[in-house]
C-alpha cells in the first residue's frame, strides 16, 4: 500500500490501519464475533490478513419463556486467517489486560 | 467486418459451430457489436447450436437414439445380437474383434499359446440371434481367462510359478482391460472442438490475464517463490535483489503500481516462461513414473503412450506460448480503454475489470490532516522544558509518531527497491533524461527514509532517541535492516555511531537478553535474534572495514556513553565487543608503534578494568530445571577469548581466575553421563574456544 506520490504517508482514516501493520490488532465483525491477532495485511475493503488469531464469539442464550438469558462464549484459535471486509466493525488495538 | 478481433477470416469449416459462428458474425455485422464483441469476448453461439438431434450418438452407435434410450443397454441382448448380425458364418478360425474386442496383442499372445478362440460357448439367449454357431464364436473375456488357466496349468505344471503375479496373463489381461476402460472414457468424448475453437477459448482466458504491471500483479508470486527458493518460473533478474528476508507481512509490502505499457510484453514473456517452465516441469515428471510401470511390464505399449502425452503436452505448451504473443502483440496494437463511447450514441459504456473496478465512494483527500503536521524535530524543540519528557507525556501519541515514521521509511525503502528493479531496463547512457529522472527518484527516496532515522544527530536530548524508538519495533528493525543496503558509507557510520551512542536505550539491551521466563523470553530472544540479524551485519560489516582510527572513536564512544559492565550482560553488546576486539587486533598487527595502536591498548585496559569482577555475569543465567541449550552461551565464549587474545600475560592470569568457576561447570555438566553425545561436545567446544586462546585445551581441566 506504498504511496506512489510525495505526500506524507497519514492522509485519511485507512493510514491509521497501516501504522498498525504487524501489530497485534482487535476486530470487531458482524455476527457478535471479535478477534485478536497481528496484522499482516490489510487493503481498501478491509479485508484482512490476520495472523496467530483469537476470535471470540459471543452467544446469547435465550432460555424459553424468558426465564432469563445466560451469556457465554467461545474461543477459538487460528494460525493464519483471512476476514472479508464488508463484516469488519471495527479496527483497534487489543485491550490492555494481556 | 467478417473478421472477428482475433481471428482471421477463414472459410467456414465443416463442424456446425465455426458454420453458426461465421454465420452470425456475418448477419449482426456492425461497428458497435464487434467492439463489445472484442472487448467482451462474448458471442452467444450456445443458443445458436441445434440441441434437439443427437448427431453425434448416432454417427457413434449407428443407432437410432429411440432405440438407445428404451431399456437399458444390454450386451448380450443388443450389441451381441448386432454382433452376430455383422459377422458373416464363414469365420471360424480368426475373429479379429469378437465383442467386446480384446487388443491385437492379446490375441496374438493367446493365439501364440495354442488357445483356440472359437471354443463353443453358450451365452444367454437374446433376440434375433441367427442361429448357434454365431453365439457359440463369441466368448467372453471371463471364459478366455478361464481356459487359459486350465491351459496353462497342464503344460507349466513343471515350472515354478514366478514370485511376481504380474506376470500370470490372466492378471495381465485384467488390467490391460481395465486400462483400455480408463482410456476410452477419456477419449470417448475427444475432438468435439475444432483446434480453432480451442485456441479461441485460450485466447479468451489468456487475454484477462495480460497486465500492464507484471512485477507489481505477481509481486506475492515472486516474493513467496523467492523465500522458497524455488526453481521454477520466476524471472529473477526482474525481481532483483529485495524482498527475501522477512516474514509475511514484510514480505507483503508490494510496491506501488508503475504503469508502463511497456511491461506487457513483459508480461507475454513472464507467462510463456511461467506456464513453460511450469508445464515442462509437470511434463516431465508425469511421464517418469509411466515409464517406470512400463519398464516393469514390459509392454512397449505404455512407452508409446508417454511419448504420446509428452509431446503432446510439448506442442500444446508451444501452441499456447504463440497465443500468448499474438494477444501481447494484439494488446499492444490496442490498449484496453476504461470506456467505450460509440459515434452517435449518449452515453459511455465502462467496462469493468478486476483492474478497474466500479468505485463505491468518492473519498475527498485533504492534505495537511492533523496527524501528519509537524516532524518530531521541530515539536521536541518547541516543547522547552519539557522536551525531554517527551516520551512520558504521551505515550502513545509517540509511539504513533514512530510508526508513522516507520512507515514513512518503508514507503522509501519500497520505492528504493523498486527503482533498483527498474535499473536494469535504464538506458546506458549517463545524461540521458529517463536515467538523471531515474538518479533523482532514488535519491529522493532515499532522502526520505533516512530523515526518519534522524542518525544524523547521534545525542539529542529526546529520550530515547528516534531511532532507537524505531528499533524498538520489529518492523523497524526489518526496515532499517533492508535500508541499509542502500546506504552510503557516510550514513552507515553515522548510523552505526548513533547506535552505539545509545546502545544502552535499545530495546534489546534494556533489561539485558536474560533472565525473563516465559512468553516474555521468547519475544525477547526474537527481537534480540532479529536484532542480530537485520541491523548489526551492517554495522559490523562498516567496522570490519573501518580504520583504526574509527575504531578507536567507535570503541571510546562506546565505553563512555555506556555501562559497559551492565551492558555487557547482553548478547548485542557481546557481539559488537568481539567485532571490534578482533578488528582492533587485526589492525594492531600491521601499525604496531602508531598513535591509533597506543590508544586501542588504552582502551582494551579500559574496558577490561570495568568488566574486572563481573565476568562471570555476561554468561547468561539458566533458569533452575531448564535444560542447557549449548549454544546459548556461544558470544560469551567468545567475548572471552576475544579478551584473552588481545591480554597481557597479567591479565590473562585475572581472566583464568574469575572465568575459572564457570569453565569447570561447564566441564563437569559435559561430562555428565545424562547428557547425550551431541550436547557434550558442543559444551566442550564452546569452552575450548576461550582456552584455546589461554594455549589450553579442555582436556587439559582435571576436576
Amino acid at each position: 500500500m506504498a504511496d506512489t506520490t510525495g505526500t506524507s504517508v497519514i492522509m485519511e482514516p485507512l493510514d491509521l490501519v497501516r501504522l498498525r501493520l504487524d501489530e497485534e490488532v482487535y476486530l470487531k465483525l458482524r455476527g457478535d464475533r471479535e478477534l485478536c491477532g497481528r496484522l499482516h495485511a490489510y487493503d481498501q475493503h478491509l479485508n484482512m490478513i490476520l495472523g496467530n488469531v483469537q476470535e471470540t464469539i459471543t452467544i446469547v442464550d435465550v432460555s424459553e419463556q424468558g426465564q432469563g438469558q445466560s451469556i457465554h462464549t467461545v474461543n477459538r484459535n487460528v494460525p493464519m486467517l483471512f476476514v472479508r471486509g464488508d463484516g469488519v466493525i471495527l479496527v483497534s488495538s487489543p485491550p490492555r489486560t494481556a | 467486418m467478417s473478421g472477428s478481433f482475433f481471428g482471421g477470416t477463414n472459410p467456414p469449416e465443416d463442424d456446425p459451430i465455426a458454420r453458426g459462428r461465421a454465420a452470425f458474425l456475418a448477419s449482426k455485422a456492425t461497428d458497435l457489436d464487434n467492439r463489445l464483441e472484442s472487448l467482451a469476448l462474448e458471442d452467444n453461439l450456445g443458443d445458436q447450436l441445434p440441441e434437439d438431434q443427437d448427431t453425434f450418438n448416432t454417427e457413434t452407435f449407428d443407432a437410432d437414439v429411440g432405440e438407445i434410450t428404451s431399456g437399458e443397454f444390454d450386451f448380450f441382448q443388443n450389441t451381441l445380437a448386432n454382433q452376430a448380425k455383422m459377422t458373416s458364418p464363414q469365420q471360424h478360425q480368426h475373429q479379429p474383434l469378437p465383442p467386446p474386442p480384446p487388443p491385437q496383442d492379446t490375441m496374438q499372445m493367446l493365439q501364440s499359446m495354442g488357445v483356440s478362440i472359437n471354443h463353443p460357448v453358450v451365452p444367454e439367449a437374446g433376440p434375433g440371434s441367427e442361429g448357434a454357431d454365431e453365439r457359440r464364436r463369441i466368448t467372453t473375456l471371463a471364459e478366455l481367462e478361464a481356459k487359459i488357466i486350465s491351459q496353462r496349468s497342464t503344460p507349466m505344471s513343471g515350472v515354478t510359478q514366478p514370485a511376481r503375479k504380474v506376470a500370470d496373463p490372466e492378471t495381465i489381461a485384467s488390467r490391460r482391460e481395465q486400462r483400455l476402460e480408463r482410456e476410452s472414457a477419456l477419449t470417448r468424448y475427444n475432438n468435439m472442438m475444432s483446434q480453432r475453437d480451442k485456441e479461441y477459448i485460450v485466447r479468451i482466458q489468456v487475454s484477462q490475464l495480460l497486465t500492464d504491471d507484471p512485477a507489481a500483479d505477481d509481486f506475492y508470486c515472486h516474493m513467496y517463490q523467492l523465500s522458497r527458493g524455488a526453481m521454477f518460473g520466476a524471472m529473477q533478474q526482474q525481481v532483483g535483489v529485495a524482498g527475501g528476508s522477512g516474514e509475511a507481512t514484510e514480505a507483503g509490502r508490494s510496491p506501488s503500481a508503475a504503469c508502463d505499457p511497456e511491461r506487457v510484453a513483459l508480461a507475454g514473456a513472464k507467462l510463456q516462461n511461467g506456464i513453460g517452465q511450469e508445464r515442462s516441469a509437470g511434463a516431465a515428471s508425469s511421464p517418469a513414473p509411466k515409464q517406470q510401470t512400463g519398464a516393469e511390464r514390459g509392454q512397449p505399449q505404455n512407452q508409446h503412450l508417454a511419448r504420446a502425452r509428452r509431446s503432446n503436452t510439448q506442442s500444446s505448451m508451444a501452441r499456447m506460448q504463440q497465443q500468448v504473443q499474438r494477444i501481447v502483440n494484439e494488446a499492444r496494437r490496442r490498449p484496453k480503454v476504461a470506456h467505450v463511447a460509440a459515434e452517435g450514441a449518449l452515453g459511455k459504456i465502462s467496462v469493468t475489470s478486476s483492474r478497474n473496478p466500479k468505485q463505491a465512494i468518492q473519498v475527498q483527500r485533504s492534505h495537511g490532516g492533523s496527524v501528519s503536521q509537524g516532524s518530531p524535530g521541530p515539536l521536541t524543540e518547541a516543547g522547552g522544558a519539557l522536551a525531554g519528557l517527551g516520551d512520558a507525556r504521551n505515550p502513545t501519541a509517540e509511539r504513533r509518531k514512530t510508526l508513522r515514521a516507520i512507515e514513512e521509511m518503508y514507503t522509501g525503502v519500497l520505492r528504493l527497491e523498486q527503482l533498483v528493479r527498474e535499473q536494469a531496463r535504464l538506458p546506458n547512457v549517463a545524461d540521458h533524461p529517463s536515467v538523471q529522472g531515474w538518479v533523482a527518484a532514488y535519491s529522493a527516496a532515499k532522502e526520505l527514509a533516512w530523515a526518519e532515522l534522524e542518525a544524523t544527530q547521534p545525542i539529542l536530548n529526546v529520550y530515547p532517541h528516534p531511532l532507537v524508538r524505531i528499533l524498538a519495533f520489529s518492523k523497524g528493525k526489518r526496515a532499517v535492516g533492508r535500508l541499509v543496503h542502500h546506504l552510503s558509507m557516510d550514513q552507515v557510520l553515522a548510523l552505526t555511531t548513533t547506535i552505539i551512542a545509545n546502545f544502552e536505550s535499545l530495546d534489546v539491551c534494556r533489561v539485558g537478553s536474560f533472565g525473563y521466563a516465559g512468553a516474555a523470553e521468547s519475544q525477547q530472544r526474537e527481537e534480540t535474534d532479529l536484532f542480530l540479524h537485520a541491523v548489526m551485519p551492517a554495522a559490523l560489516g562498516f567496522l570490519a572495514e573501518a580504520s583504526l582510527q574509527i575504531v578507536n572513536g567507535l570503541f571510546a564512544l562506546f565505553m563512555e556513553r555506556n555501562n559497559v559492565a551492565w551492558v555487557a550482560r547482553t548478547r548485542p553488546a557481546l557481539v559488537f565487543l568481539v567485532v571490534v576486539l578482533g578488528r582492533t587486533a587485526a589492525l594492531k598487527q600491521q601499525s604496531q608503534q602508531s598513535q591509533e595502536a597506543y590508544q586501542a591498548a588504552e582502551l582494551y585496559n579500559h574496558l577490561f578494568n570495568s568488566l574486572r569482577g563481573s565476568l562471570a555475569t555476561i554468561f547468561p543465567q539458566q533458569p533452575l530445571g531448564h535444560m542447557p541449550n549449548p549454544t546459548e552461551d556461544m558470544h560469551a565464549w567468545q567475548f572471552l577469548a576475544a579478551l584473552a587474545t588481545a591480554a597481557s600475560a597479567e591479565q590473562q592470569h585475572a581472566l583464568v581466575a574469575e572465568a575459572r568457576e564457570k569453565v569447570l561447570e561447564k566441564v563437569q555438566l559435559a561430562k555428565d553421563p545424562r547428557l547425550p553425545a551431541e550436547m557434550s561436545t558442543a559444551i566442550l567446544t564452546n569452552v575450548n574456544v576461550f582456552l584455546n586462546a589461554l594455549g589450553l585445551d579442555a582436556s587439559q581441566v582435571t576436576t
